[in-house]
């Protein structure tokens, strides 16, 4: 070992001696030098921010306006009082001006209003830092939380100034019934030096440093690469350099052979890049831990990792040295190398979303039809299984003046579908689903060719045993969510109302000709339509849905919040940390019936998704736990831990509430039979690892799609496939199944290891087997299905490199 | 490869050919050893002479492995000729050595004697000595770039010398050197050669290799010409050639012309010049001393007065001239 240990130990020396080692050296310790006053300090809770801790200002000023008068509300009255007298007038006017359920204001005085919302939020943060604001009288009535009494029972004179704003932010909470949301306890402040920015994040410790982790490596991932280059061409000289006669000659004389000196010659190389990453990435450590308080050592990881990426490049550079001996075309080469691998992995990702973004996203198989969503640029449009021609085609979609669709299809190229977490993003995909109540397939669909009409998506309905859309109205606003009760569809919206289809015949003729002659004038004049659009405000004239919210309403945004029990028709909402289930009443209304506190049981800010069947409720949370609940009484029955790697994507539920099936970001499927809720096992079939979409169907047979618009349909009692639904692939598909793909896989992805980074650091594989709660966020990690394996194939490459570098070396006469 | 037949032997060569191929497409050959077969015993000073492209340096490679031979044996003190034995127990002095600028005289030392597997320590007690044999005492630490190519080569030959080698190969060792300098290094061989280390020298310095070396072998165009001492190779230059004037004796008689022409009878003689009337220098081809004799007989038996007789020896540099045939070297 020891002539293959000096040829390293030369190398180091050669980096010593080297100035642009010292430059490089330099220029880190003055990165780290920078980056050593940003620090964060804990501090407590208390700013209102509308968007964050109020989602819905407008509703938070309506409430004042009604409540900060009546003496009912004390509490809110404290509130109202408090306020400037010229900014409680504003928003009276903000408030008069709005619907009566508190829609956002529109027209010329949207600037005014926006200035208000503004000054509103301004003038409850000044109440908030005021100590006398607390007043034991107004919130007599209050059940205030444990932290709030806390700080009462100690003596709000005593409290320390921060303790005294968090204390009036949980009374101004109390006061507004929850339209400012509490909040957590605990929240990281971002500082640097002494200087503060206004920057809180409301994450429990461990989240917060996942996600300064993450951006971290991000950042560093360019100064990574720019160090990379530098190092590349520093090193380049290594190999040709051995190749002059006179070294060479000598070195060959040596009792050692030749593939051990080329090797030796390259971990050398490598002492470079190792010499700056250890001291970068020791020195981030380093800052991470004694700045922000995160001393996690996975940090560490990226050290091996970045070393791999530079050797990956090397072996490219010692290859071309031993080959020509030049050190210039092994800097090109090595260069050319670099830009190749950039052009193959961006080949792929957009021929990949290209295919991605026409993959099955939902499937819907009733009577003989099969439907299928695709998720086409954030927009759904619904195919229909022709069996005779093995073709989806297309049966409805939205309607798009020409060049929309072909923008919307360039750029969706170059997004990736797979990371999009955020279900606000685009027009909320409403249907095809079917409705139980008249078996009809509903959906609904945005109008892009008219702007003043995009809020209300267009409803339509076809027959099951002939697909055929027709449009029956439209779909109130701000609907994000269908839910299929026996009963009929259940429509929910942002404002907390749930209506449902009672009518699904077409609309009157009236209407039609209203709605058409709406449309032409949009077609004849298309400015003059859009703005009179904005300007008028526009109602769904056919109204096919009625009521059903309970009185006391419960808001969510996220169609992951609410789920509906189909055998019993009673729906389970997730209301901040709370399970509350509403049943119907005998006025065809739900009504509240209980609720269940399971804060003890979610890691602080985890992404929650519920569903509901049988009797179980179950709760898919972020950190890969899933936690079940009796549907009834909402009391926690088990928690399971199926997986740790990805987001859980979608739940469905066989129509006897038998079957849970789970989908996760990373395509896989998981199974949860009520009748053995012991475990939740992966689904044993062939679309796992490739499931885009599951549904089930009358039969309450499972339909399974994937990627490549194939369909298939599994008995869960059997675990069989039944039948296979496979579209004739085009051109685009087989290239990339055939070609890229397969030249993707065996090609190194040295731009895309800081997912293995990020895979490394964020994962976190510290959860306990018997269901104690994991503060992990997996909404990094389930972006990538497999993301060890840029390291894999990288290594692989690499030896590949080194073996040809090593056989022409061994076999060359110098 | 070790036998009864190359116990004695430091190298052996037996048809050694050696054929170079250049170009991917229009693939060019060229033979740079044609067959070559000769040995150098252990313990001598073995001297490998031949103009530029004669094959002498691909020879060296091809005892080292730092080439492959295409056909034919070599072996190295009785390991084949490219192993790791073989290597382990030859110093060797490159032609053009380099050595990386980084490097001070003690750091290189202690690389290139860990290259063959020395130990640092070792290395550290035997380095001062070696320095100052090869005249670079007390320049150890300096570093490498500031040496001169005279210095580089004395670090060369100290390194070469680390592994107490039983044969030192030297490419070119007095290249760049001053004379002071050379004879110093001709010091440090003839010592070598006395302890039993077999010496195996390519160089261009003809004389050098005359002073040094017992036999030198002769390649020219990749073929042997000479191989042998270099005593002998005066009597190989003459051998066939009816031109060639063998061992010459050059003498000045002086006495009756017809006297002095009948005591050549039987020589082969040339009167090159004629002094002072009857004094005569004539050119004799004399094959051997015994020749030589007979001529001092018959010049006396005659009565022609020998005033001077010269034996002319045939120098390396005529005989490698002749043998290469080329107006210089």
């Amino acid at each position: 070992m020891r002539p293959y240990l000096t040829l390293i130990k030369d190398s180091f020396r050669a980096a010593l001696a080297s100035r642009v080692l010292y430059v490089l050296l330099l220029v880190i310790t003055l990165l780290l030098l920078a980056l050593a006053p940003l620090h964060v300090i804990e501090v407590l809770d208390w700013k209102v921010e509308f968007g964050k801790n109020v989602t819905r200002p407008a509703k938070l000023a309506t409430r004042l306006v009604e409540r900060g008068e009546n003496p009912k509300y004390p509490a809110a009255g404290r509130v109202w009082e408090m306020l400037d007298d010229d900014l409680k007038q504003d928003v009276r006017a903000w408030v008069d001006s709005m619907a009566d359920d508190a829609k956002e204001p529109e027209g010329a005085d949207i600037l005014e209003h926006m200035a208000t919302r503004d000054r509103l939020e301004d003038g409850l943060n000044e109440i908030i830092k005021d100590p006398s604001f607390y007043n034991e009288e107004a919130w007599a009535k209050k059940r205030l939380k444990k932290e709030a009494k806390e700080y009462i029972e100690k003596g709000v004179g005593r409290l320390t100034e921060q303790q005294s704003r968090r204390l009036n932010r949980l009374l101004m909470a109390s006061a507004t019934g929850g339209q400012i949301k509490r909040g957590e306890e605990r929240a990281q402040e971002l500082k640097y030096a002494v200087w503060s920015w206004d920057l809180t994040f409301t994450a429990s410790k461990t989240m917060f440093a996942q996600t300064v982790t993450g951006v971290v490596t991000r950042v560093f991932d360019w100064i990574i690469w720019i160090g990379l280059a530098i190092a590349i061409l520093v090193t380049a000289n290594i190999i040709p350099e051995t190749f002059l006669p006179g070294s060479l000659n000598l070195l060959l004389s040596k009792p050692i052979s030749r593939w051990g000196l080329l090797i030796a010659k390259f971990v050398g190389g490598c002492a470079y890049v190792s010499l700056c990453g250890i001291y970068l990435f020791v020195g981030l450590w380093l800052w991470l831990g004694l700045a922000m308080g995160i001393w996690d050592p996975r940090i560490l990881w990226a050290i091996p990792l970045y070393i791999v990426v530079f050797a990956i490049y090397y072996s490219v550079s010692t290859l071309v040295g031993v080959w020509s001996r030049s050190q210039i075309l092994a800097i090109v080469m090595t260069m050319l190398f670099w830009a190749f691998c950039f052009a193959v992995g961006l080949t792929h990702n957009v021929v990949r979303n290209s295919l991605s973004n026409s993959k099955t996203s939902d499937l819907v198989a009733i009577e003989d039809n099969l439907l299928q969503l695709k998720d086409q640029g954030g927009l759904g449009v619904i195919s229909k299984w022709n069996e005779s021609t093995n073709t989806w085609e297309e049966a409805l979609k939205a309607k798009m003046m020409g060049p929309q669709g072909a923008f919307i299809d360039f750029f969706s190229a170059f997004g990736d579908t797979d990371q999009q977490e955020n279900e606000a993003d685009g027009p909320p995909k409403l249907g095809p689903i079917v409705d139980p109540r008249t078996k009809q397939i509903i959906a609904s669909m945005p109008d892009l060719t008219n702007i003043a009409s995009m809020e209300y998506q267009d409803l339509f309905a076809s027959n099951p045993d002939k697909i055929s859309f027709r449009q029956i109205g439209k779909m109130p606003r701000g609907v994000f969510a269908l839910l299929p009760a026996k009963e009929g569809l259940i429509a929910v919206d942002k404002a907390g109302r749930w209506q449902r289809l009672d009518d699904i015949s077409p609309p009157a003729k009236k209407d039609a000709e209203e709605s058409t002659g709406e449309k032409g004038e949009a077609k004849s004049g298309q400015v003059g339509g859009l703005l009179s659009g904005m300007l008028k405000k526009k109602k769904s004239k056919k109204e096919p849905f009625t009521d059903v919210s309970p009185k006391r309403r419960s808001t969510v945004d996220r169609g992951r919040h609410i789920a509906i029990n189909q055998t019993t028709s009673s729906i389970v909402v997730k209301a901040d940390s709370v399970l509350k289930r509403y049943v119907l009443n005998n006025d065809g209304r739900y009504e509240f019936e209980s609720e269940n506190d399971i804060s003890d049981l979610l890691p602080l800010g985890v992404r929650v998704q519920i569903a509901a069947g049988g009797d179980l409720v179950l709760a898919a949370l972020g950190n890969g736990q899933i936690l079940s609940f009796d549907e009834q009484t909402l009391e926690h029955k088990k928690t399971y831990l199926p997986q740790k790697d990805s987001l859980y994507r979608t739940i469905r539920i066989s129509s006897d509430g038998r079957y849970f099936v789970i989908t996760c970001y990373n395509r896989t499927a998981w199974l949860l039979d009520g009748t053995k809720p012991e475990t939740i096992a992966q689904l044993g079939m062939v679309s796992q690892g490739d499931v885009t979409a599951i549904n089930f169907d009358d039969e309450d047979n499972l339909w399974v799609g994937n990627q490549m618009n194939v369909a298939r349909q599994y008995d869960l009692e059997t675990g069989k496939q039944i039948s296979s639904e496979s579209p004739k692939t085009g051109f685009l598909a087989k290239a990339y199944s055939y070609g890229i793909r397969p030249f993707y896989l065996i090609c190194p992805k040295p731009g895309e290891f800081y997912r293995v980074v990020e895979h490394a650091a964020g994962s976190n594989d510290s959860g306990t087997e018997d269901g104690e709660p994991l503060d992990v966020n997996l909404s990094r990690s389930s972006r990538y299905n497999d993301p060890w394996q840029p390291l894999w194939s990288g290594l692989l490459f690499m030896a590949f490199t080194l073996g040809v570098a090593c056989f022409i070396f061994h076999r060359r006469d110098f | 490869m070790s036998d009864s037949k190359t116990d004695g032997l430091a190298i052996q060569a037996d048809s050694l050919r050696k054929t170079y191929t250049e170009g991917t497409i229009f693939r060019k050959r060229f033979e740079a050893l044609k067959g070559i077969s000769f040995q150098v015993n252990k313990g001598e000073a073995f001297g490998l002479l031949g103009p530029n492209g004669a094959g002498k340096t691909t020879f060296i490679k091809v005892l080292l492995g730092i080439i492959r031979k295409t056909s034919g044996n070599a072996s190295l003190l009785g390991h084949p000729a490219g192993s790791r034995d073989g290597r382990r127990l030859v110093g060797y002095l490159p032609e053009h050595l380099r050595v990386p600028p980084h490097m001070t005289g003690n750091t290189a030392l202690e690389c290139f004697g860990n290259l063959a597997n020395i130990p640092s320590s070792v290395i550290k007690e035997k380095r001062e000595a070696l320095l100052a044999q090869v005249g670079l005492d007390g320049r150890g630490n300096d570093r490498v770039a500031k040496y001169s190519k005279g210095m580089v080569q004395r670090l060369g030959l100290a390194q070469s010398l680390l592994n107490d080698p039983k044969l030192l190969i030297l490419d070119e060792p007095t290249d760049g050197l001053d004379p002071r300098a050379r004879a110093e290094v001709r010091n440090i061989i003839k010592s070598l050669t006395e302890k039993g280390v077999t010496i195996f020298m390519n160089s261009h310095l003809l004389q050098e290799v005359e002073m040094t070396c017992d036999r030198v072998a002769i390649l020219n165009q990749g073929e042997l010409k000479y191989f042998g001492s270099v005593e002998d190779i005066g009597a190989f230059v003459g051998q066939g050639d009816p031109n060639a004037s063998g061992a010459d004796v050059s003498i000045d008689v002086m006495g009756d012309p017809e006297a002095i022409n009948a005591s050549m009878q039987g020589f082969k003689f040339d009167i090159v010049e004629r002094h002072d009337g009857n004094r005569f220098v004539v050119k004799v081809t004399a094959g051997n001393q015994d020749d030589v004799d007979r001529l001092v007989d018959s010049i006396r038996q005659h009565g022609v007065s020998l005033q001077r007789l010269e034996k002319r020896q045939v120098s390396l540099e005529d005989a490698f001239l002749k043998i290469v045939k080329e107006p210089k070297v």
